[in-house]
């Protein structure tokens, strides 16, 4: 056998090799040393540019919102609210074929299979294909298994009782942010707070956050509970709705007011519109018009007019007023009452809407008595409700009035109030004299339940006396009594006061007033004698007939007869037989069925999707809040401890199908630090 | 340490040191240092190809312990393999290294037999075989080398020759380059011509044959790069690897914004960003790259260091070799495993432009993994300085089969 060439001692030709491992010993050494210095320079000389590259490629940060806060009405009743739910995006980079992913996805997602290819071919690193679609759907999409097609959950603001309180609530758009009403003139309390999540990117652009999603609770946006009384916002809805359709009228408002507090229990406006899809709605539905638009008071000034005169004491009740047969001039005018009498009380003034009577009034009283009291009515000024685009009327001030200025003020033609100062000045008589500011939200909390802002109800000030008061009721008692012009605003058991308004709108082709249309109001309390709702009622351009007293009135009825034995307040009337037989009994047809909702969500009427229940939060509830609750909603529940619940799965805002189930674990409040440690 | 005992139980005891002047040298035990080193690169290995492709098993596979597992399996098998090797008497590779290189060629041949291979990136380098996948090149290196060693020793005294110890070699060179280069394999080309070059020149070639040799490969080297697009592009993205970040340097680019954020210890193990399918190829011919930002300059040092003491201690076992043809086989699986460690750096550091060769040990790859656990069986077998056992002894002398080598055998018959 040959010896091993590399041994210097064996004697084998041809000479040792031992020098020629060496030889490459040595070469790769100075390989060896040659990638060492090569690693120090790279890794430690040049460390902050590849380290730069490397971070500019991967690091990313995600910015989020915390969940928006929600709405509730006066009882707690969820008038908008956030759920998580799915939003479809891709990462065309990711996609090959883009073919048959858009003609895949096109139909399931309703878009446009071949503005779907162009989208899906590009090298973009991420695109929505669409947002908020309805679980089912996302189901569908998941299963087609595209690469690069995914899906992920997001907030969506929910109008749970839909058309209800529409443009009052407003509605935010899809990031997030309030866009019209109290959604928008919230939008502080209610919005959640951004925050950005370091993230890390891979090289097809899909994003992870290694510290976790979920938000801080002090994120969240605070919860918003208004004055608004949801089932009396429905009644006033289904009767303006309905009267509006009957009377073929163009529109209609009515405002529901606690005349002690000012808080506003119902603000209704027809056309309404669906906050969750407000973009199928008309910008012009969307406006809350019964702070943004001004009108002529028409006749409803009247009771005003003479509460002022009395507190002044320039005129009494009783007071005799020449009648003039109907026909009384002033200056160059003429103006005239529909049924002319020969003389009339102060009180008849009132009750059958006299306007030569009403002038008389005025004249007796001065304009500047006359303009310093419409302005302590709050006429030309906000009422302070807190709300976005309110205007203030214009009143021209005495100094611009001449005599045919004081004659038609008298009787409301001349100057333009809002519909909600017209409410408020109505309650000024309702509660004894005092001016109320408004009031639409109660209070503001933040996630935990702690109160983070109230608004107390406010008085701004005295504008007449008790009796001034006291004495003007009467008056407007007999407006629906035998002989007054609102008989139809009757409430079969309770005494009903009130005035009726007919004013002619202004025609911008005649430049004048225009004979046939005209906007009905009626403007009145009830009781009587211990006012507890101020109704305000306008319906604009009807077609069947043009008195308030036939028009307007009639839908205060409506709402009184309704919302009185709701509120627990008992008739003090006998029900005559010209009452029974003057209101035929009718049920609200449409709108909110206490009863079958809030907490359901129909999805159905968004997405075409069966029913998805909302998850409520039970945190910190007991458990026979969690029986009552899930009893509720029809929840199937599963327990685990006793005491409170700490902890419950699926999480609030989630989505679930209609008998899905729901576990809570209640603990005391010693074991919930312990259950912590653990 | 539990399977460094087992093994150890499984060699002969050591004896008394050998005497400097005995002709005769004394059986001892296998290097242990070796061993160690091997196991402990392994062992990097494992936990390396977890970290670099948990992603991308995740991503593709759903699991992202796919490749640790099969890594894991791999393992077991070169563990197998190196146990072969060492408990076999080296000397039976000698006798066997015709054949064997012949049917490792064979294997290579069918790789080019369209349907029977499985092709990646253009390359059709595997041989399918259920699950896995059998890369021919790794067993084509491992049998020249004992090739090389076994023609080598033979013809020990005309290694010098022109014609017996220079053209022959590399004619056969030359068709195993023919075969590779059609998969094509640029990089197992690369290696096995140059430990063929190492391999005569270590078992003393004359200086000019061996510069020859080095002057036709520093001419075609550069052919090959230009005959290929691609590899022009790979050349022209080496030389600056910035200009073109997104496109053709894109590989080297990831390659080095990996190492470089590593610093003195490194992002910590598992903290790669890189691996986030930036760096393709993370888990095999860049795992280097990985462990660069993984583990900082610091890691980088300790895994040379260990390749160092490999090629250290494989060229003393090739120095106290018994025989000619152990020392030759030692050497040459020294100085492939070390040549290819250092090229495989040089390319993770962009010091070398990309080749596709794994960092022995370390890499994912089962093919390679095996090849090398019976290599370094072998190694260490060799460092056990045994005779030959008497059946090895009995066999015939591969001249018996002659294959190649007819003519000059019949000459040196004549001449005798």
């Amino acid at each position: 056998m040959a010896r091993n060439v590399f041994r210097r001692t064996t004697a084998v030709e041809p000479g040792p090799r031992r020098g020629r491992i060496l030889i490459l010993s040595v070469f790769l050494a100075l390989a060896f040393v040659g990638l060492i210095v090569r690693a120090w320079d790279l890794q430690v000389l040049r460390h902050d540019h590849f380290q730069k590259r490397s971070a500019g490629q991967h690091e990313t940060t995600i910015t989020l919102r915390a969940s928006r806060g929600a709405i509730y009405d006066r009882n707690g009743r969820e008038l908008a609210l956030t759920a998580m739910v799915p939003s479809i995006y891709a990462v065309p980079r990711v996609l090959t074929d883009a073919g048959p992913a858009a003609a895949a996805l096109g139909p399931l997602l309703d878009l446009d299979v071949g503005s779907l290819t162009q989208r899906l071919g590009t090298d973009k690193a991420f695109t929505w294909l669409k947002r908020h679609v309805s679980p089912a759907v996302a189901k569908q999409v998941m299963a087609l298994n595209l690469p690069g097609v995914d899906q992920r959950d997001e907030p969506r603001r929910f109008y749970p009782n839909r058309t209800l309180a529409g443009p009052l609530i407003g509605f935010a758009g899809l990031d997030g942010v309030g866009l019209e009403g109290i959604e928008r003139d919230f939008d502080r309390y209610l919005q959640g707070k951004e925050y950005t999540l370091e993230a890390v990117r891979d090289a097809a652009g899909r994003k992870a956050m290694p510290g976790g999603a979920l938000p801080p609770e002090h994120l969240s946006g605070y919860d918003v509970t208004l004055t608004i009384d949801a089932r009396i916002q429905q009644l006033a809805e289904a009767a303006l709705t309905a009267q509006v359709k009957a009377m073929r009228a163009k529109s209609g408002l009515v405002v529901v007011m606690d005349p002690h507090t000012g808080d506003i229990l119902a603000m209704a406006q027809t056309p309404a519109f669906d906050p969750n899809l407000f973009r199928q709605a008309e910008p012009d539905d969307w406006r809350n018009r019964i702070l943004t638009d001004t009108l002529e008071p028409g006749s409803t000034i009247k009771p005003l007019l003479i509460a002022a005169a009395i507190d002044l004491g320039k005129v009494r009740a009783d007071s005799v007023w020449n009648g003039y047969h109907g026909r009384i001039k002033v200056g160059r005018k003429t103006i005239t009452d529909v049924h002319g009498v020969d003389q009339l009380t102060t009180l008849e003034i009132i009750q059958r809407s006299s306007n030569v009577g009403a002038v008389q009034v005025a004249q007796r009283i001065g304009k500047d008595a006359y303009y310093s009291y419409l302005r302590a009515y709050g006429f030309g000024e906000p009422t302070g409700i807190g709300l976005q685009g309110e205007v203030e009327g214009s009143l021209r001030p005495a100094k611009q009035w001449g005599l045919i200025h004081l004659a038609t003020f008298s009787y409301g033609y001349g100057f333009s109030v809002t519909p909600l100062q017209m409410t408020r000045a109505m309650a000024a008589i309702a509660n004894g004299g005092m001016l109320v500011r408004p009031r639409l939200v109660m209070h503001v909390k933040d996630a935990r339940g702690r109160i983070v802002e109230e608004f107390p109800d406010r008085h701004v000030r005295r504008v007449l006396s008790a009796q001034a008061t006291r004495e003007v009721t009467e008056g407007l008692i007999m407006v629906t009594q035998k002989g007054g012009t609102g008989r139809k605003a009757r409430v079969p058991g309770y005494e009903v006061a009130g005035k009726t308004g007919t004013a002619h709108k202004v025609d911008p082709l005649i430049r004048g007033y225009s004979k046939d249309k005209v906007k009905s109001s009626f403007v009145g309390f009830v009781p009587a004698h211990d006012p507890r709702l101020v109704i305000y009622v306008n319906v604009d351009e009807p077609r069947e007939a043009q008195y308030g007293g036939v028009v307007a009135a009639p839908i205060f009825s409506e709402i009184a007869r309704e919302a009185l034995p709701y509120m627990g307040i008992e008739a003090t009337e006998e029900v005559s037989a010209e009452d029974a037989e003057a209101e035929p009994e009718e049920e609200a047809a449409e709108g909110l069925d206490p009863q079958a909702r809030p907490w359901w969500f129909e999805e159905s009427v968004l997405a075409g999707a069966p029913s998805h229940l909302v998850v409520p939060d039970l945190r910190g509830a007991s458990l026979a809040e969690v029986v009552q609750r899930t009893s509720e909603l029809s929840l199937r529940l599963e327990v685990e401890g006793a005491g409170f619940v700490v902890s419950q799965h699926p999480k609030p805002g989630a989505l679930l199908p209609e008998n899905a189930g729901i576990a809570v674990t209640l603990a005391l409040p010693g074991q919930i630090a312990a259950g912590g440690e653990r | 340490m539990g399977l460094l005992h087992t093994l150890s139980r499984l060699a002969p005891s050591r004896r008394p040191a050998p005497d400097a002047n005995a002709t005769m040298f004394v059986v001892q035990r296998y290097d242990r240092t070796l061993l160690a080193v091997t196991f402990l690169l392994m062992a990097v290995g494992v936990v390396m190809v977890y970290s670099a492709s948990v992603v991308t098993a995740e991503l593709r596979f759903g699991d992202g312990m796919f490749y640790l597992k099969r890594q894991l399996l791999y393992l077991s098998a070169a563990m197998i393999a190196l146990l072969v090797g060492l408990n076999v008497h080296h000397d039976i590779w000698r006798k066997l290294a015709i054949p064997f290189l012949a049917v490792a060629v064979l294997l290579l041949a069918v790789v080019l037999v369209p349907g029977v291979a499985a092709t990646a990136k253009g390359a059709s380098r595997w041989i399918s075989m259920g699950p896995f996948r059998f890369q021919p090149s790794e067993a084509v290196k491992l049998s020249w080398i004992v090739f090389l060693a076994f023609f080598l020793s033979k013809h020990q005294a005309r290694v010098p020759e022109f014609r017996a110890g220079w053209l022959r070699p590399l004619g056969l060179m030359v068709l195993l380059a023919g075969l590779l280069m059609k998969q094509p394999d640029f990089g197992s080309t690369l290696i096995c011509g140059g430990v063929m070059m190492l391999m005569l020149w270590a078992a003393g070639a004359r200086w000019l044959h061996v510069g020859g040799l080095v002057a036709i490969a520093g001419a075609l080297v550069p052919i090959a790069i230009l005959v290929e697009p691609y590899r022009v592009k790979r050349f022209l993205a080496f030389l600056s690897p910035e200009d073109d970040p997104q496109g053709v340097a894109y590989h080297i680019n990831q390659a080095l914004i990996s190492f470089g954020s590593g610093e003195w210890t490194g992002m910590g193990l598992g903290a790669s960003k890189q691996k986030l399918l930036y760096l393709p190829e993370a888990h095999t011919d860049f795992i280097f790259s990985i462990l660069g930002e993984e583990l900082g300059l610091v890691g980088v040092a300790c895994v040379m260091v260990l390749f160092a003491i490999f090629v250290w201690r494989g060229f003393r076992i090739a120095r106290q070799a018994t025989s000619s043809f152990g020392a030759l086989l030692a050497f040459g699986i020294t100085a492939e495993i070390g040549v290819q460690a250092m090229i495989n750096m040089g390319v993770a550091t962009a010091l070398l432009p990309t080749k596709g060769l794994t960092l022995p040990f370390v890499s994912y790859g089962g093919s390679s993994l095996i090849t090398l656990g019976a290599a370094v069986g072998i190694l260490l077998n060799v460092s056990r300085r045994e005779p030959p056992p008497a059946w090895v002894h009995r066999l015939p002398e591969p001249d018996a089969w002659r294959l190649p080598f007819r003519r000059a055998n019949r000459r040196k018959e004549v001449a005798a």
